[in-house]
């Protein structure tokens, strides 16, 4: 579905990306990992198109680069770090963004495009919302009003980068269980970038840890989310237990004793 | 109506029900424009305008009850007159509305970018140092057009800030550009002689003296931009996003705004080129449609343009009424009701509503 081969992304002089490989199978959810900067939002971008690279992309066997604008915006949807809103804009008439690719020079929309629309709007509970303006929702509306613009686009390969940030416990959980139900029900290859390591190592089918633009490691969680593993590329010290139901990774950031107020020393 | 994943009907997703406005709009328009006819030096009764208007287009279905006069004043004065008003109007709303969307940004018409001010340097230019031509290939709107092309273009140049088009450069870089090509404009009329003139009662805006010839002049310019506008409005919705994100929706984002600027300059010099320079219809037309029928521009252009031409008709039926026998010059009129209203805009932009 998404093959990504010796991918390397340089800005003038400064390499981003290096040799960064990756395959995400229909129905596959993979859980992008590492520290800011080493090039999660950029591995997401080149597959998007919107950035140079050098290497290969394919996307459902095609080369993502003989593919025009239009046609790779039908098979890859992102739903952005920072999505723009516009405030007076109904949640409808944003989700018809997503239809963008299939409208004609004159961009009358059709009867499947509204039906794109609505099925989008169902999966990610939004129905209810349709008519109202997106300037009116909460943080964890709006989110879902992204990832249904994505939908609407009715993509095989879907891409968040950072969908949980800025939200609440409760919100990340139905973000990460819609992004889990639209890999598994909807058969989208999914690549999905976060910080929290435990949330992805529960909901991820694979993961990848990238630092300084290199994969570092890569499998299923337990396979990644190690203490050892985690140190060395963070350099920040983590305990890693199984979580008893699941058995999948729990990592719990050690804050450690650290640089406590001095005591006073003899003054 | 569609059907919920659910098999349940989800009503809520419609378009907004803008074609009963519309409809009022439409009707709004028509009566600013039969009122326009009617008022004047001379009343005639808007019964009386109908069958001059109806006797014109199809001979003999009314019986011919009125002066002869009455029947020139409609057809050949006023009548020219009104509809040069309600196209530029029309021409000059909807530029504003393309290039606030465009620029992201809701202070943006075709006066405060100095798209006018170079239309307006290109056609002083045609007409100081041009012999006048009949017929399309008439040197003004030509020149109007390359010169708003170069203004939109060096404004968006000056004002771009990595990428980006803030309020204060783009603002800085318009009135820059705009009092640079006023400035040169101002040369070019004194380098004219005695055609000074005929430039000045041209540049002050309006449409004292209004022919058919002016209508046929600016028809084929405002036709081809509106449709490229209309038809390319809807994507303006994307371009109300971030360009990457645009461009994850399939869309090449540079040609757009390329294609739609220079529609928008097109239609500028095409009312510029008649009318000389009347100001904030632009910027006042499109926030009051915004307003009322929402922001999706697929709606938006043509009901700006429709409530534009509107506005046009009663504002220089006001400058021609209002202290007659003395005119007014319509943008003086226009800027009476827009000036306030700027200034209203950049109060409530703090508040980030557009």
């Amino acid at each position: 579905m998404l093959e990504v081969r010796g991918l390397r992304v340089a800005y003038r002089d400064r390499v981003v990306l290096e040799g960064v490989d990756l395959a995400v199978r229909p129905g596959e959810l993979v859980g992008l990992i590492g520290p800011n900067a080493a090039g999660k939002s950029t591995l997401l971008r080149a597959v998007a198109g919107t950035v140079p690279y050098w290497g290969q992309v394919l996307i459902c066997g095609q080369d993502q680069r003989r593919l025009s604008r239009q046609e790779l915006a039908r098979l890859v949807a992102v739903v952005p770090q920072t999505p723009t809103l516009p405030p007076l804009f109904t949640v409808a008439e944003v989700v018809m963004l997503g239809r963008t690719p299939y409208l004609n020079w004159l961009g009358w929309e059709r009867p499947e495009d509204w039906a794109a629309v609505d099925r989008a709007l169902g999966l990610t509970d939004l129905a209810e919302l349709a008519d109202r303006p997106v300037g009116q929702l909460s943080g964890g509306e709006r989110q879902r009003v992204v990832i249904a613009r994505a939908l609407a686009q009715e993509p095989r390969v879907l891409l968040l980068d950072e969908p949980l940030n800025n939200l609440d416990i409760a919100h990340q959980v139905k973000i990460i269980r819609l992004v889990r139900r639209l890999a598994r029900e909807q058969g989208l290859a999914v690549v999905l970038t976060a910080h929290d390591l435990s949330l992805v190592a529960q909901a991820a089918d694979r993961m990848v840890l990238l630092n300084r633009g290199r994969t570092v490691a890569e499998g299923s969680p337990a396979e990644v989310v190690r203490r050892e593993l985690i140190h060395q590329v963070y350099g920040t010290d983590v305990a890693v237990w199984p979580d008893p139901v699941t058995g999948r990774p729990v990592a719990l950031v050690r804050v450690g004793p650290g640089e406590e107020a001095p005591r006073g020393d003899g003054g | 109506m569609t059907v919920g994943v659910h098999g349940r009907p989800i009503l809520a997703v419609r378009r907004r029900r803008v074609i009963p406005g519309a409809l009022v709009l439409a009707s709004l328009v028509l009566a600013a424009g039969l009122l326009a006819v009617s008022f004047g030096p001379v009343r005639i009764p808007i019964p009386t305008v109908w069958a001059i208007i109806l006797n014109r287009l199809v001979p003999g279905l009314v019986e011919p009850d009125w002066p002869p006069t009455l029947a020139t004043i409609v057809l050949d004065v006023r009548l020219p007159r009104v509809i040069l008003a309600g196209l530029v109007g029309a021409a000059l709303a909807a530029a504003g509305a393309t290039y606030q969307g465009l620029f992201r940004n809701p202070l943006a018409d075709p006066y405060i970018l100095g798209v006018a001010s170079g239309a307006a340097l290109g056609a002083s230019l045609a007409i100081v140092a041009l012999p006048a031509v009949p017929g399309p290939v008439n040197p003004v709107p030509v020149l109007a057009f390359t010169g708003a092309v170069l203004a939109v273009g060096a404004v968006y140049l000056l004002g771009r800030v990595d990428h980006r088009l803030p309020t204060t450069t783009l603002i800085l870089a318009g009135v820059a550009v705009g009092s640079f090509l006023s400035a040169l404009n101002t040369y070019v009329m004194i380098l004219g002689g005695n055609r000074i003139v005929q430039v000045i009662a041209w540049l002050l805006g309006g449409f004292t003296g209004a022919t058919w010839f002016q209508v046929t002049l600016m028809l084929p310019y405002l036709l081809v931009g509106m449709l490229v506008l209309v038809a390319f409005g809807y994507r303006l919705n994307v371009l109300q996003l971030e360009d990457e994100e645009a461009r994850q929706l399939g869309v090449d984002v540079d040609r757009l705004r390329l294609f739609l600027a220079v529609s928008g300059a097109l239609i500028t010099a095409a009312a510029v080129a008649v009318s000389g320079i009347i100001g904030f219809v632009g910027l006042v037309v499109p926030h009051l449609v915004r307003l009322v029928f929402g922001p999706n521009y697929r709606t938006l252009l043509p009901l700006t343009a429709l409530a534009g031409g509107g506005f046009m008709v009663l504002a220089d039926l006001a400058a021609r009424t209002l202290l007659s026998p003395v005119e007014v010059p319509v943008g003086v009129v226009t800027a009476f009701v827009g000036g306030p209203f700027f200034l209203f805009l950049l109060q409530r932009r703090k508040r980030e509503v557009f």
